[in-house]
């Protein structure tokens, strides 16, 4: 307690990332999530690495542990065993400050609902990463966050709040605002699981333009379709990895 | 929009919590408000008594101690102000007669003649309006005396002299006597006189009074023995000049003789500013404990892009520093004008002089202090748990809010809702809603019932006030008593008495005054006692009613017995059940023995003693000073008028009298008095009751906010606004209840303390306990009207949400 005290009074200094690393590694981690029913093992001994540029889709049946999995790499979820190193860093060494401002600047986030900030227009929205890891001049982080929405195709409803707009067009911004601060890498919780088709369709294609422009990408979808538009396909089975394989491959 | 304003997203959005909520906000503001209104207030009334009640004293160079004897002449004052520690002396003369004002009733008046005017040292009285100094035959009042009076600067009013003439005397002014009690509190009116008016009104040009301030050296802190020892030199001084000296007076050195009732005032409006600091805070912790379970998913959302704890911890302190301060703007203005108001209305009471308002830089900084760090302080720690959360708690489900029975506290009271089945629908609904956020309602269950309790426990102290008044007031079996100049045969009293109609009974007392010496020693004679006046009444009488604290009362085969009263005992802690008593009376010294000790009465020291030993002791046998006198008629009015008859009568036998008291007019001063203590509970028991309204408005904005989704979901089965207002009315009516009900346990041992302290405050006495139920149903109609007001706004609120609107909602 007292370290973590103290950790979060001082400057919160990141380890130096190794350089040459894979964009997330994981080494035999498990995870046990403590009920009152007894333990329960979410995640056992996986193994996983995924290199900068892939756009992995992971997928698996309900309670199988895909949003435990995504969870140790955004460091939203931490390792009961093993480690988790992303673009070089352990992050499942680092403090909760430290996991906050480190995820700032590496990873853009996506959920599934419950995105946006209700009481800020969307243009605001997009701009809070910045205001709160302190990327870019204030005085071009409007103009930024404009741009992004304009390449999620959202560019005028940026003065809306968040509930005038669309379930798919508060994704789009969600999506705009994970690029905020111009993460390597992104993930995304089911990001098209209450959009139509279509519009799931013209989300992922953002996430493949995305990929196109080297960024390393991970989602958790249901959709089969989605999932093969993907340069990977990881399958999770009750907290395991039970088949990684370049996209088209898996069904056979 | 916030770009163009330049203000960064995270402060808009502290901004969008501030002004997008404006009902939240007034409630917090308010709640916060309400405290430092109240610290406010009572920081400047108390350095506006400070400053006023001491330069309004201080500027009358109060006397350290006056002595007071058989007049005597000028020399004598020079020769005390000549005295070792003595810096300044000054002598007058007084004389307490009977005045008949325009509207035709006789009165008390104690005059005073003040040598020289303009070259006053001691008790300065000051001119306000009209003459200064007085003219020759005419009389300048006190502004104390001239509200109850019913004179006006200009009229002239009938005096009569101690031989029994009338003469008339012009007011011609208005003065002010700071060293003076209030004619409120001492019922007395004051006049002042020059030196050749007093040929006017039967006395002789001499003083019989002696004013004297010490020198500074002589002081001891507080200490009264430095000035006592002065005194009894001066004492002496006046003996060798052959004059009998009857009194000592000391006054506590740099303290004003009604300080004790004013520190007692600030203490109660201490206790209520603390209690509404205490209770506005809480209400403060609930709704920013409420904002932060209400956007936990917002904050995961700011940790999972990116934001510290120490960011969000920032923009929920910063939110309620916002609070705070618009808290300032709303107490700080409201908290002057009441200030102003108080200090107004204690300097007209206590008759000193108001100096204005003044709004010292303390006052504001005590507020800005109190609207800022207590906020801050109280919701840190709700602001640390609510930033707390983690990611993953605040995206998924897990860990949050969970409805479901947990503790031992929920399985009870879904136990017993489970066996009140029986009950309609949404009173069940209302009910298990008012037991499902315990937190909140713990706070808001402890919020109205404290301030229910003091509501309650003030009307206690209200009634108890009454109380030990109406049990003072039960030792005078008598209606009427006259004081006589000097003494009468008894039986002569008595018929003449018995001569004016509306008189059922009447009994003739002996009356004089002596001081209560240590012992029987010489020397003990120059140790002041206070005055205590003897009565003698025969030895059955049947006009008073003396509670019996120690011994015995008075009975036939009684001689030289004496019965003390409380007052007595506490100035001559010596006095014994079965002791001596030593009792100068003019130049005698009487010896008793004490046989009892009885309730004082609020009137003062007094000892009692058998009639027929007593004016035979002082060798007035079969004379008498005083009557005391029954009416036929209980009406009070009718008493009065009763006792100017009787007045008149007696003058007109010439029997000179020196004073008639009306016991119901003496018990209407009494109660005067006790309505202003009973103004300042009531003003702290409507601040309570603003307190808990704002409480129960607060918890039931919260509750309906957070359970819109619910709200939407039972509009869609179909159920109507008025369904949906009963749920929320219903809840209200039960926290209403609850804490009307744990307040009212509370209130009774509340009560007896703060009674028991109120009564030692202001009457150095506990009150005679009374618990009031009148309170208490008050206070159940108010929680009830409160509980029901404080619903319906959200309510309304509630029900007038759609379905689309309910759904869309977050
Ligand atoms: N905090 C928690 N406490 C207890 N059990 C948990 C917790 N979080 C997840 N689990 C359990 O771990 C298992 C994996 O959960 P996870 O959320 O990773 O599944 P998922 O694959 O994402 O499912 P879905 O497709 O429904 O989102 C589930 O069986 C779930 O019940
Ligand atoms: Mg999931």
């Amino acid at each position: 307690m007292a370290t973590r005290w103290l950790s979060w009074l001082a400057a919160d200094d990141l380890p130096q990332p190794r350089a040459d690393a894979a964009a997330v590694e994981l080494i035999d981690v498990r995870k046990v999530y403590v009920t009152g029913a007894g333990e329960f093992e979410a995640l056992r001994e996986v193994n996983f690495r995924v290199r900068a540029g892939e756009f992995v889709a992971v997928v698996g049946k309900s309670g199988s542990g895909k949003s435990t999995l995504i969870n140790m790499i955004t460091g939203i979820d931490r390792p009961t065993e093993g480690e988790v190193w992303v673009a070089g860093t352990p992050i499942h060494l680092l403090t909760e400050n430290q996991i906050a401002i480190w995820r700032g600047r590496t990873v853009g986030v996506v959920f599934q609902f419950f995105q946006l900030l209700p009481t800020l227009t969307a243009l605001e929205n997009v701009m809070l990463p910045m205001d709160f890891c302190n990327v870019n001049p204030p005085s071009g982080r409007s103009q930024r966050a404009l741009e992004l929405l304009e390449m999620v195709g959202v560019g005028n409803q940026a003065d809306k709040l968040p509930a005038k707009l669309s379930g798919g067009e508060q994704q789009r911004v969600a999506i705009a605002r994970c690029l905020a601060n111009d993460p390597p890498l992104i993930v995304a919780d089911e990001p098209t699981g209450n959009l139509d088709t279509q519009t799931a369709s013209a989300v992922i294609d953002l996430f493949v333009e995305l990929a196109q422009k080297g960024k390393t990408i991970l989602i958790v979808t249901h959709d089969e379709d989605i999932a093969q538009r993907g340069s990977r396909i990881v399958v999770v089975s009750e907290g395991r990895i039970v088949s990684s394989a370049v996209a088209g491959e898996a069904k056979s | 929009m916030s770009s163009l304003l330049g203000i960064s997203p995270r402060w808009h959005k502290v901004w969008a919590d501030l002004w997008g909520n404006k009902l939240r906000t007034v409630l917090v503001v308010l709640s916060i408000s309400v405290g430092v209104f109240a610290i406010g207030m009572l920081y400047s009334c108390y350095l506006m008594f400070e400053r006023d009640l001491t330069n309004s004293w201080r500027s009358a160079s109060p006397a350290s101690a006056s002595l007071y004897a058989d007049p005597f002449d000028e020399e004598l004052v020079d020769s005390i102000r000549s005295l070792r520690g003595v810096k300044e002396a000054e002598g007058r003369r007084n004389a307490d007669i009977r005045v008949k004002t325009a509207d035709g009733e006789w009165r008390q008046m104690f005059l005073t003649a003040i040598p020289d005017y303009v070259k006053q040292k001691v008790n300065i009285v000051r001119p306000q309006t009209g003459a200064w100094p007085p003219g020759d035959g005419d009389v300048l009042l006190e502004r104390s005396s001239l509200q109850n009076l019913g004179i006006a600067q200009g009229d002239t009013i009938l005096v009569e002299t101690p031989a029994g003439k009338k003469r008339e005397m012009k007011v011609t002014g208005v003065v002010y006597d700071a060293s003076q009690i209030p004619s409120l509190f001492s019922g007395r009116y004051y006049g002042y006189i020059n030196m050749d008016t007093l040929e006017k009104i039967d006395a002789s040009r001499q003083l019989d009074q002696v004013n004297f301030v010490v020198q500074p050296w002589v002081l001891q802190g507080q200490a009264t023995e430095p000035i006592d020892a002065v005194g009894r030199k001066a004492w002496s001084k006046l003996e060798q000049g052959n004059t009998t000296v009857f009194w000592l007076q000391v006054n506590k050195p740099g303290e004003h003789m009604l300080q004790s009732a004013i520190n007692a005032l600030i203490w109660l409006l201490a206790a209520m500013g603390a209690l509404s600091l205490i209770l506005g805070t809480f209400l403060l912790v609930n709704t920013v404990s409420a904002i932060l379970a209400q956007q936990v998913r917002q904050v995961g959302i700011m940790k999972a892009i990116g934001a510290r704890k120490g960011q969000i911890l920032q923009m929920y302190l910063t939110l309620v520093g916002l609070y705070g301060i618009l808290a300032l703007f709303v107490a700080a203005p409201l908290g002057a004008v009441a200030a102003d108001a108080v200090t107004r209305f204690i300097a007209g009471v206590f008759n000193f002089n108001s100096g204005g308002l003044a709004l010292p830089w303390q006052v504001i900084a005590l507020e800005a202090g109190v609207a800022l760090l207590v906020p801050l302080i109280a919701a840190l720690w709700p602001i640390w748990r609510g930033t707390g959360v983690t990611v993953r708690e605040a995206v998924s489900d897990y860990g949050i809010s969970t409805v479901e029975a947990s503790g031992w506290l929920d399985q009870r009271v879904d136990s017993i809702l489970e066996r009140l089945k029986k009950l309609p629908r949404p009173v069940l609904l209302s009910l298990r809603n008012t037991f499902r956020r315990k937190g909140r309602l713990i706070l808001t269950l402890l919020t109205l019932t404290l301030a229910g309790t003091v509501f309650m426990a003030v009307f206690s102290v209200r009634s108890s006030l009454y109380s030990t008044l109406d049990e003072a007031m039960d030792y005078f079996h008598y209606d009427v008593s006259i004081g006589f100049i000097q003494n009468y045969r008894a039986s002569r009293i008595e018929q003449e008495v018995m001569r004016v109609s509306g008189v059922k009974t009447v009994e003739a007392w002996g009356m004089t005054s002596g001081r209560v010496l240590r012992d029987e020693r010489k020397e003990s004679e120059d140790e002041a006692s206070k005055n205590v006046f003897i009565l003698a009444p025969p030895i059955q009488t049947t006009m008073v009613k003396p509670r019996i604290v120690e011994g015995r009362w008075l009975i036939p085969g009684d001689e030289s017995a004496l019965v003390v009263n409380t007052e007595v005992v506490k100035d001559s802690p010596q006095l014994k059940v079965g002791g001596p008593a030593v009792i100068k009376v003019g130049t005698r010294r009487l010896v008793f023995t004490v046989v009892g000790v009885v309730q004082s009465t609020l009137t003062g020291p007094i000892v009692y003693a058998p009639y027929d030993w007593l004016t035979a002791a002082v060798q007035e046998a079969g004379r008498a000073r005083s009557v005391q006198v029954v009416a036929q008629s209980a009406d009070p009015k009718e008493q009065s008028v009763l006792g100017r008859a009787l007045e008149e009568h007696m003058k007109k036998n010439s029997l000179r009298v020196q004073e008639v008291n009306v016991i119901w007019e003496l018990k209407q001063r009494i109660r005067a008095q006790f309505d202003i203590i009973t103004t300042f509970l009531l003003i702290m028991a409507v601040l309570l009751a603003v307190v808990g309204a704002l409480g129960l408005t607060g918890t039931m904005g919260i509750n309906v906010l957070e359970r819109t989704r619910e709200i939407g979901v039972l509009r869609a089965i179909g159920a109507s606004s008025l369904d949906i207002g009963k749920i929320f009315v219903i809840e209200a009516l039960c926290i209403g209840l609850i804490s009307w009900l744990a307040g009212l346990i509370l209130a009774l041992p509340v009560a007896a303390v703060l009674s028991y302290q109120v009564g030692v405050l202001f009457l150095q006495n506990p009150l005679t306990f009374s618990f009031s139920f009148l309170g208490v149903a008050i206070w159940l109609v108010l929680s009830l009207l409160l509980s029901v007001l404080a619903s319906l706004l959200p309510a309304w609120n509630a029900s007038r949400l759609s379905v689309k609107d309910v759904l869309s909602y977050e």
